[in-house]
């Protein structure tokens, strides 16, 4: 099968694909440095909020207070949700 | 807003999320041994993170971060949908009023290829160079 491209549409529109082009480069650009930031800083709150460093200092130093706290509001919840309930 | 703005946003927390969880990926790869080795001599929570966490959490997460940037710059296509004139746009525009469905096609792919090879190539040298970072390497 032989297909007939019309060139001289093809010239003709290719300034419109090159305004296109330059605003996608401008907008993949942007989106990807913005994103590599948000990624990093949301991924190491995730890591030290999470696990990681801070069950890691809990062995060094005394998160004895921090567990308690973490217990109280964990079990503050539940009882939340067993009044929601009932 | 304009809305270039609302595409950059959008953009932005879209790649986000897929970075943050090839950013976790990498930092979770590093072995507690390293941790734990950092805070033996006295390293700080910054110090930590500067010098053993990150770099070899962006060796192991170079990959997945280049397809992730491959696929936001294929993704911004969407951004025609608050009529801003993408190369997607621009090529369903011109469909819809000249009928020349093959030609529009052809330079949309042959402009996507132009964008996408470049980076393509630019990622896969950062992966081998970033490589050697590699812990054991």
């Amino acid at each position: 099968m032989r297909m007939n491209l019309d060139w001289e549409f093809i010239m003709e529109s290719l300034p419109l694909y090159g305004d296109a082009m330059w605003l996608t480069v401008k907008l993949a650009l942007i989106a990807i440095a913005l994103s590599l930031v948000l990624g990093l800083v949301f991924s190491l709150v995730l890591f030290i909020r999470l696990k990681g460093l801070e069950a890691l200092f809990c062995l060094t130093s005394n998160c004895r207070e921090i567990r308690r706290c973490w217990c109280s509001c964990s079990s503050s919840i539940t009882v939340c949700r067993r009044w929601a309930f009932t | 807003m304009s809305e270039f703005t609302c595409a950059v946003v959008g953009m932005t927390f879209l790649g986000g999320s897929y970075m943050t969880e090839a950013f976790r990926s990498g930092i979770e790869a590093v072995g507690r041994t390293q941790l734990e080795s950092g805070l033996s001599i006295g390293l700080s929570k910054v110090q930590l993170a500067r010098y053993v966490i990150l770099p070899q959490a962006l060796a192991i997460s170079i990959p997945s971060l280049g397809a992730n940037a491959i696929f936001l710059l294929k993704e911004t296509s969407i951004v025609g949908a608050i009529a801003l004139m993408d190369l997607m746009n621009v090529a369903k525009d011109l469909i819809g009023m000249h009928y020349k469905t093959a030609e529009s096609l052809l330079l949309l792919v042959l402009a996507y290829l132009i964008l996408v090879l470049p980076l393509s190539l630019l990622l896969s040298w950062v992966e081998r160079k970033v490589r050697h970072a590699e812990f054991g390497n």
